[in-house]
């Protein structure tokens, strides 16, 4: 059998497709990635919930969450359509609010980008009875609107993504359903993994939005309770984002590029995660915005789950410090239990790192921490 | 990661780049495929490459991303396979090499795929069962077990005709 095997051994390839190229692209972005994360995510556990980094919280961290969480039958909400979608949104407020989301959703997410705004909310991990209506039995639910002319990505491991392109020519797996608000509205089966199901509809002309319910077991049928989430969004509600921290004025190119906020209904003191990244409008070649700062709640001063032992102190915190020196650069600075957080930040290359007058030290020193959710602003 | 070391990884993978793709194209049965694995396995190498470079076997380790990300795909694209009973076409007894070569692909494309992995790597790749052992992360003695539960569903989808050789697979 051995020898009859040998026949495949010189079977003829086509021309090689492989791009050498794009694996080094690749590769650095991902060490990029992991580097920025080593820094603004150090041993918090919390981002693992959305199993992703862009992860983030609903309104009002600390206070019920503005939905009504019911197991009753869906009941369609009217609210105003808007007449036209913006062409961006702004990062540091909120586009959208659902009304509406299935029982136990205790952990929120938003996640805002000039080109998207999404809200996604997760039960709490770790076991958890099944609700009485299996269409309900979810292990999440997301709400995703883009601007005017974008497209509305597959998910990529729960982390959103828009596209500016044509949007009509993307339909490969929806069929035509009855309007959300009055609007055209299409079945989405393409979505992340089994068990799920995505309702789009265009919120606005050539602007759409799409709700996505991921079932925990194959059977149930999860359009209603998409349709239900779908029909109590409330667009054009432009709230500022409240944040735990604020930072101090930057230089004119690194602007607000994105907000991730996590918050837990279930913990609300403990159980959040900020993060704001800045920039003039352009990722990196790796794929990151050049300035990215978070904040969580953790009071140790020591490393440990996940966070590197710190190596310098700022004043008198327990600080680690990152100085990356191939490639671009960048730098990286935490600073452990200020205030019962940890505060991350870390540019992208040297030249951002430049852009900051005394460097990441003199940012932290600059920024106010409100640990407690009611002070956020 | 330092420009030396970058020019390191990638003449490494240039010269190494026909033999990753030829097994990726014999564990997938398919050379675009292949391609696919191989792609994402040298993306993985770079991340790993401080650490390869200092392997005892730098080959073997290479041989080892390539045949998780195989594996890997294999496993997270499960619920789309859908599985074929039929036996590959029986080629006529004047087939071709080429009629042969494509019997054979698709028989071994049918071997589940850690065995397949297992046939590969020692039969068309020439590693030893302790360098399959390494690679797949498990004993030697299951290797072997695997090699022969490989050739059997080999001898199974091929059926008893003179096409088929004999062999033990140890």
């Amino acid at each position: 059998m051995e020898r009859l095997l040998d026949a495949l051994r010189d079977d003829p390839l086509p021309p090689s497709a492989v791009d050498i190229e794009r694996a080094l692209t690749d590769g650095r972005r991902s060490v990029r990635r992991r580097r920025m994360a080593s820094v603004v995510a150090a041993g918090c556990a919390v981002l693992a919930v959305a199993g992703g980094v862009s992860v983030a919280g609903l309104p009002n961290a600390g206070t019920p969450p503005a939905v009504e969480q019911s197991t009753a039958a869906p009941t369609p909400t009217a609210t105003p359509t808007p007449s036209r979608a913006p062409a961006s949104f702004d990062p540091t407020r909120r586009y959208a609010t659902v009304g509406w989301l299935p029982a136990g959703m205790t952990q929120l997410h938003t996640l805002t980008g000039t080109d998207q705004f999404s809200l996604r909310a997760d039960p709490p991990a770790g076991p958890k009875d099944a609700p009485s209506d299996p269409a309900q039995d979810v292990s999440y639910v997301m709400l995703r609107i883009v601007p005017t002319g974008y497209d509305i990505r597959p998910l990529d491991h729960g982390v959103p993504f828009a596209r500016k392109e044509a949007v009509t020519t993307k339909w490969p797996a929806e069929t035509e359903t009855e309007p959300v608000h009055g609007r055209r509205a299409r079945w989405n089966t393409n979505v992340a993994a089994a068990n799920g199901i995505g309702l789009r509809w265009e919120y606005a002309p050539d602007a759409w939005a799409e709700v996505l319910v991921q079932g925990r077991a194959a059977g149930p049928d999860h359009r209603a309770t998409a349709r239900r989430i779908a029909e109590s969004v409330r667009y054009g509600v432009d709230e500022p984002i409240p944040l735990p921290f604020r930072v101090p004025p930057l230089p004119g190119t690194l602007r607000p590029m994105s907000v991730s906020l996590h918050t837990s209904t279930a913990t609300p003191r403990a159980g959040w995660n900020a993060g704001i990244s800045y920039g003039d409008g352009k990722r990196s070649a790796n794929g990151e915005w050049p300035l990215a700062v978070r904040a969580f709640p953790r009071s140790s001063q020591t490393g440990g789950g996940g966070a590197g032992e710190p190596n310098t102190t700022i004043d008198g915190h327990a600080a680690r410090r990152w100085d990356w020196t191939d490639a671009d650069g960048g730098e990286g600075l935490g600073i452990y239990g200020v205030k019962g957080l940890y505060v991350g930040l870390v540019t992208d290359d040297d030249t951002t790192t430049r852009q900051l007058p005394g460097g990441l030290g003199q940012l932290f020193r600059g920024m106010e921490l409100y640990p407690d959710p009611r002070d956020w602003r | 990661m330092r420009a030396e070391l970058e020019r390191e990884y990638v003449e490494y993978v240039k010269a190494r780049l026909p033999v990753l793709r030829r097994v990726a194209y014999q564990l997938t049965g398919d050379a675009h495929r292949g391609d696919d694995v191989v792609q994402q396995a040298i993306t993985r190498l770079y991340l790993k490459w401080k650490r390869a470079r200092e392997a005892d076997n730098l080959d073997a380790y290479a041989h080892t991303v390539l045949v998780r990300v195989f594996l890997d795909e294999k496993r997270l694209s499960w619920s789309r396979v859908r599985l074929v009973g039929a036996v590959p076409e029986r080629p006529s007894p004047a087939s071709t090499a080429v009629e042969d070569r494509a019997v054979l692909r698709a028989a071994l494309a049918q071997v589940p795929p850690r065995q397949r992995a297992v046939l590969v790597l020692r039969f068309l790749a020439d590693r030893s069962v302790d360098e399959v052992a390494g690679i797949l992360g498990c004993t030697t003695g299951t290797v072997k077990s695997q090699t022969s539960h490989g050739l059997a569903s080999m001898r199974r989808l091929l059926g008893n005709g003179a096409f088929v050789s004999t062999g033990t697979g140890e």
